[in-house]
Order: C-alpha cells, then structure tokens, then sequence
C-alpha cells in the first residue's frame, strides 16, 4: 500500500453525507494525516432520507441519522468546522481560500459539495414557500405543516410525494402539481407511476398532472398558485420539489472541469490530479446507465465516497455500484434498483402478497435492466444480485 | 444478573433463514451457521429494521432496509452505513431447546 505521511492534510469541502463517509473511510483506510472537514451548514453530517419522513411528520432525527458526533471528531481525529463557507479554491498554490479569510493548504482536496433544490420560475422561498434540502428547511416547513390546513406541492417526484404523504398524515389537504404526464417519470416505468398515483389518490391527495403554471404569489397569509388555464389554488404553504442542481460552482471557477456537476472518473478523479469529488456534485461514467450520471440517492453519497476515498488513498478500486434507492410513502417502502425506465416490457411477481407488489424490467433484448419492489424485500434481493452480477438473462418462468 | 431463556427449538433454525423471537421483551434473531446458532439483538443499529426480516450471506446478516452487513457470530459492523455493534447474546443448546443468556 502507498505510503502516506502524516504531515499531508486532506481537505474535503462538503459536510453532508459523502463528506463524512470520506473523512471516515479516508481514517478507518489508514491515512495517518490531517483531515479538514468543511460545511456550510450549522449541523454536522447526517442522513437526508429522514427529512422528508421523520422531520416532516414531527419527529426528530434518529441517533443513527448524525454521521458526525463529537465522539467521532475526537476518535478519528478529524476536524470539521461548520458554518464555513469556502469562498474560492486556488489549485496552483493547493489552497482552499474561506469566506473568513482563513486559509487552509492541501496536498488533496475533495469536492463533496452537493446539490440545491432548484427553485421554479417565479417561486421565492418565504416563511411559506420552502424547498426541501437541510434540516433547517425540514424543521421549518414542519413548523409551518403543524399549523397549516392546505399545502400545494409543486412536482410529482421522490421529494414531492413524500412531502405529500407527510403532509397528509398530518391531516393537511394537499394538491400535487405534477408538469408531466405522470409521477417520477424519470425514474421509473409508468406501471410504478400509476402504482404511486393510485396510493397519493386513495390516501386523499389531488394530483394534477400536466400542470403548466403561470405564476406564484403571496396574499394575505395564503399562497396563491395560477396554472396556464387561469385555474387558481390557494394554499397556506407551498413546497416544490422539482430536482436538484449540482454545486459545482467552486470547482468550475478553479478551473476543474464541470458539465452539470464535477466531470470525475470511475475512481472519483477530476480533470486536476489530487482533486477528486464524489456524491451529489459529481458526474461519473455509469456503467449501468450508459452515460455520464449523476446520481442524487443516499446510496451513491455513500458508496461512491468509499470508494472515492479509498482510491485516493491508493487502493485499486472503482466505482460500479447498482443504482439503488427508496422511498417511504404512506407506510410503504419502496425500493428501486439498476434502470427501470429504461424497460420495455413489465413481468409481475405473483408470488408476492396482495399489498406487495415485484416488478422486474427487460430492455427490447429481454435483459434484466432494473426492477421495483413496493414491500417485497425477499422478491427483490434476487432481482438486485443478478443486476449487480451482470446475470441479465432473465428466467421468465413464474413470472406474469 | 443475567439468566437463560428458551426462545426456540433447535429444528426451527434453518440455515440462511433468520428466525425471529424474543426473551423477556427483548427481540431476538437467531441464525444457523454451518452447525452453531447465534442471537442478535433485533434490531439493526442504523435504521429501524428487525435484522430477523435481513438476508444472511458468508457469516453476514444484511440489514433488509440499506443493505448494510452485521457478522453474525459477534454483532460487529461489516459494511456502511452501519457502524455501531448491535448485541450478540450467548447461546447454548439444552435438550433440543435454544438458549440464549440475558
């Protein structure tokens, strides 16, 4: 294994989930050095999954959601300093430059900066519009559900619904504005798409789908929605969730390469040696995918920091996890694997029971590509090994 | 002070199937590796999931929720995101009947 001395400092600029997963990995692999853990948010690392679930509903973040505690701090000795925003990176003179004035040299420096929620045309976050990112976005929008009757979630995907189905366990009306022909259209084949209407339907949502809207405003403690067909809502808060934009600001103007996110290979390395990025903010070659990705899941922040961390470090390995993600709506837990949308053709499981439901998808070829499971953990895991195995040829007997 | 409970019969721990009980209100998963049974605390130390609903593959139980890897035999952490041991009970076998110290 290479040699790392202990006078090198490693940087990492990102406190959040894959943040934390680097600084950890980057210890627990054997790097003797200084490690710089850099946030802008007054909390240290956590989980996001919780946001839209725990948070929203009224609870607080379990234990096990904090990355980062102080007694990790002290036994990895790493150091984080939060509330820190970096204002520039120089990489001739390998110096992160901070708001502060604070001045910090690295001899390798990590991006895992992110994403933000983008925010639709015309839509400013108020004490009653809000986006869904932080915890501090989470706690104050629940604040703002416990004392609300009516919330108007505008997009239909994995952030929207869950918004929704928390929204609705609190008892609040809610209306989804979905600007596509149907939910999470991105992810998942319209089979899956129609499952989760029915579910938002059934529990008392209104969906609106095709919902091209005009403007927003606020008026007299109400929101007030206005759709292209002059149809108005009216609502006391107002949630969108329409996707993320990758952080890559601060590497772009250092002169790393940036194509909607940090252009990185499969080892997380960017066009600058010694610079690497990882999670959210990161563009890698998907293997499963076909094309340069990025993913946005809690699975690939910390997997794909693992991985960025170890090779880093020296180690020989790469980055070709499965896309894997889930979601919890309505007591249901969703899970979602390789690249459903990319299926043609839909074979059910019938072995699973009346409320679950198993999907696998085949491409135009019948190849495996992904499959779907709604409570049906024992008839996914077969799905999920053989993808992540490459066994694509699918034994459709037994399957309708 | 601890004590042993009976929680099962052996012949219903089947190899690669956990199986779910409990002693005293705590829950418990046992698994059957090879020829020795092994309790865990059933609860996966990430998230809320019963580890006894996990798969077990090469001496590893993975957590049915995010897929993180608990050994078996001692309760510690295999794999992200689970980093905190979760409690491995003793266990013995008397007559036929499993027993596990707590």
């Amino acid at each position: 294994m290479t040699k790392h001395p202990s006078h090198e400092t490693y940087v990492i600029i990102g406190a959040g989930q894959a943040g934390a997963w680097i600084a950890r990995t980057l210890r627990s692999e054997g790097f003797a050095g200084r490690i710089l853990l850099l946030g802008e948010e007054p909390h240290p690392a956590y989980e996001r999954p919780p946001l839209s679930k725990d948070i929203l509903q009224g609870r607080k973040l379990a234990p096990a959601a904090w990355l980062i505690t102080d007694d990790i701090l002290d036994e990895l000795t790493i150091e984080m300093r939060l509330n820190c925003c970096v204002d520039r990176v120089d990489i001739a003179t390998q110096e992160v430059i901070c708001l502060d004035g604070s001045v910090e040299v690295y001899d390798k420096l990590f991006f895992t900066t992110g994403s933000a929620a983008r925010l639709p045309h015309g839509f400013d976050t108020s004490e009653r519009a809000f986006v869904l990112r932080t915890l501090d976005d989470a706690t104050a929008m629940a604040k703002a559900m416990s004392q609300a009757n009516r919330a108007v979630v505008v997009g239909g995907g994995w952030i929207g619904l869950e918004v929704a189905a928390s929204a609705r366990s609190r008892g609040l009306d809610v209306t989804i504005l979905e600007v596509g022909t149907r939910l999470c259209a991105r992810s998942v084949p319209p089979v899956v798409s129609q499952w989760l209407y029915d579910q938002h339907v059934d529990n008392g949502v209104e969906i609106v789908l095709n919902a091209k809207i005009r403007s927003y405003c606020e008026r007299n403690d109400q929101v007030e929605v206005t759709l292209c067909d002059d149809s108005r809502l009216d609502a006391d808060i107002l949630v969108a969730g329409i996707g993320n934009v990758p952080l890559d600001g601060l590497a772009r103007d250092a002169g790393i390469a940036v194509d909607d996110g940090i252009l990185v290979d499969s080892r997380g390395r960017t066009s600058i040696p010694g610079i690497y990025a990882a999670g959210d903010v990161a563009r890698f070659d998907c293997k499963w995918a076909g094309l340069p990705t990025r993913r946005e899941s809690w699975a690939n922040a910390q997997e794909q920091a693992i991985v960025v961390a170890k090779a880093a470090l020296g180690h020989d390995c790469e980055y070709d996890t499965l896309p894997w993600l889930w979601s919890d709506q309505y007591g249901k837990n969703i899970q979602i694997c390789g690249n459903p949308e990319l299926g043609r053709t839909v074979l059910t499981d019938p072995g699973v029971s009346h409320d679950a439901r198993c999907w696998a998808f085949l491409d135009d070829t019948g190849r495996l590509v992904g499959a779907v499971a709604i409570d049906a953990p024992r008839a996914f895991r077969p799905l999920r090994r053989m993808l992540q195995k490459g066994h694509t040829d699918f034994p459709t007997e037994g399957w309708i | 002070m601890t004590m042993w409970y009976a929680v099962a019969h052996e012949s219903e721990i089947e190899d690669d199937t956990p199986f779910a009980t409990e002693a005293k209100g705590t829950p418990l998963a046992l698994f059957r590796i090879g020829g020795a049974i092994y309790a865990l605390y059933d609860l996966c130390s990430h998230g809320a999931a019963r580890l006894s609903d996990g798969f077990v593959e090469d001496g590893c139980v993975e957590c049915p929720l995010h897929q993180g890897l608990i050994a078996i035999a001692t309760g510690e952490p295999r794999s992200a995101p689970i980093t905190e041991p979760v409690t491995a009970y003793p266990v013995r076998i008397v007559d036929g009947q499993v027993e596990v110290e707590l």
